[in-house]
């Protein structure tokens, strides 16, 4: 993992998985989609709604991936001072918001039909909205500084801060609902028929895929982002 | 040890001379909470169903209000940079910092909160529980919020910012701070309800200097 | 699909507008970078992740 710290090293390896990950990721969805759109069972109680899980799940699970990933990167960002870490943290947030946002609406568009009512405070959406929260307090604090650097420090020290809470809100979130809420609300309930498992499985690769492609990308950025940076200061020296 | 008490004395002594500050902490929590009833409709049971919940939020942005201060008048006038470079660990001067705030921005609400309560037209048994809840769970907004006062000191917009950041982070003690109270107005045992605010108080008493710390560090560099 | 396409249908939608629209977002950015860093700095033999020793020595420290 140290020898990924030179960002010029890990670019020269994000530049070989880049075509595996693109070909990954449009195979996935080539057989994905058409699978969860049209070849796959519809439900027995929830009828063809059931095929927003497979957007709706592999969202979810992303939204959490991603923060896992900011975390991750922020603790070996503070501890080791690991530059890539740092990017890797960075480039996954706004990836990390849009998935958690596309899991809350599209729980929204399966709320309406499978409980009449777009929203409801199930602990799990509860909980994704607050990481949605999360992700935006991050990404507008990384970017509140006049130094970068110290953008970065501060963002990761939240992006700890945030982990550590995120269990503990689950956990409140949890028990808040057991409170106020007949369980037929939950989501916990849908058991998943063998045969949607592939297409699920395929989604979750499609967008995991989609992830690496995009994240390498913008750690590429940031690697010229710094560049663009050092040169104009250069410039502006002579 | 010593030093430790001393800071706190030194900070409540600067506070006294602003008592403005504690006031309109003061102030917005009793305006905001009266503001309930022009909105809601002064139904005994409607008001009495949400009295818990006015108050836990209300003092959750009252606390808010007050975080902006804790570290940024020290740093505007370099006071800060004198203090943490002194041999005193940073963690121990935040937790004063913290003490300070807690002692003129918690304390008066938990004060409040019973004359307020009455407004909301809560029971009186209710009195008892609204004081130990927010008792247990005010310090911990204040330790929980000097993080995101930490983080944001040099931040733009600070404001906007420091919310965004902090609200998320409150909403474990939220959600047990009004069980606890709604607990036990409706005759529930909440001796666990307390337990788990304690729990989030010693943790956060814990963690929360030693974060704070590292995000002044962070921010100075 | 039994009445409930108004709800699949634009989950579908969404997620497409969602992943379209980071990608799109973020290759704008690469290259909008990339263009600034050519006119800074007219390209040598330099690809968009090689670069001199003294590149690497200083994006090691500073990313």
């Amino acid at each position: 993992m140290h020898a990924l710290a030179n960002p010029n090293r890990f670019l020269k390896l994000a530049d070989a998985i880049q075509p595996w990950a693109v070909g990954i990721c449009i195979l996935c969805f080539a057989i994905g989609l058409p699978y969860g759109l049209v070849f796959s069972p519809a439900d027995y109680q929830q009828g063809d709604t059931v095929r927003i899980m497979y957007i709706h799940v592999p969202s979810a699970w992303m939204g959490l991936f991603c923060y896992g990933v900011m975390a991750t990167g922020s603790a070996a960002y503070l501890i080791w001072r690991h530059p890539v870490a740092n990017m890797a943290a960075r480039a996954s947030a706004p990836v990390g918001a849009m998935f958690t946002a596309l899991c809350l609406l599209t729980g929204m568009l399966w709320g309406q039909p499978m409980w009449g009512t777009p929203w409801v405070w199930d602990a799990r959406l509860t909980s994704m909205l607050v990481l949605f929260f999360l992700y935006l307090g991050y990404m507008v604090l990384g970017d509140a500084f006049e130094h970068r650097e110290q953008g970065d420090k501060a963002a990761a020290i939240l992006a700890l801060v945030g982990s550590v809470n995120l269990p503990i809100i689950k956990f409140s979130v949890d028990w808040w609902n057991t409170l106020h809420q007949p369980s037929i609300f939950s989501m916990e309930g849908v058991s998943v028929d063998t045969a949607m498992l592939a297409p699920l499985f395929l989604m979750v690769g499609a967008f995991q895929s989609y992830y690496v492609v995009v994240v390498l990308m913008r750690i590429r950025a940031q690697v010229l982002q710094a560049k663009v940076r050092s040169a104009r200061l250069l410039q502006a020296a002579e | 040890m010593k030093q430790f008490w001393a800071l706190i004395r030194r900070d409540l002594r600067l506070s006294f001379r602003q008592r403005a500050d504690s006031l309109m902490v003061a102030g917005f929590f009793a305006v905001t909470v009266i503001l309930f009833p022009f909105g809601v409709g002064p139904e005994p049971g409607v008001l009495e169903r949400i009295g818990a919940g006015v108050l836990w939020v209300t003092a959750l942005l009252a606390a808010l209000l007050s975080l902006e201060h804790v570290f940024a008048d020290d740093a505007q006038d370099g006071a800060l940079d004198l203090l943490l470079s002194s041999p005193l660990p940073d963690s121990v001067i935040v937790a004063a910092k913290i003490v300070s705030h807690w002692l003129t921005t918690g304390v008066p609400l938990i004060i409040l909160a019973p004359i307020l309560g009455v407004t909301l037209q809560m029971p009186s048994s209710s009195i008892g529980p609204v004081m130990l809840a927010l008792a247990l769970g005010t310090p911990t907004l204040s330790l929980i919020g000097a993080i995101g006062a930490a983080l944001t000191l040099s931040a733009r917009r600070r404001g906007v910012l420091l919310p965004l950041i902090v609200l998320p982070l409150y909403i474990p003690v939220l959600i047990f701070g009004v069980g606890a109270i709604d607990a036990a107005v409706m005759g529930f045992d909440n001796s666990r309800l307390y337990a788990v605010l304690a729990g989030f108080l010693l943790i956060s008493g814990a963690l929360c200097p030693w974060a704070a710390a590292a995000a002044l560090r962070a921010a100075r560099l | 699909m039994g009445g409930y396409a108004v709800f699949v249908w634009p989950s579908y939608v969404l997620a497409l507008v969602g992943l379209l629209g980071i990608l799109m977002v973020s290759r704008r950015s690469l290259a909008q970078l990339q263009n600034d860093l050519d006119r800074l700095r007219p390209r040598r033999e330099e690809t968009t992740s090689g670069g001199n020793d003294a590149d690497a020595q200083a994006e090691g420290e500073h990313p």
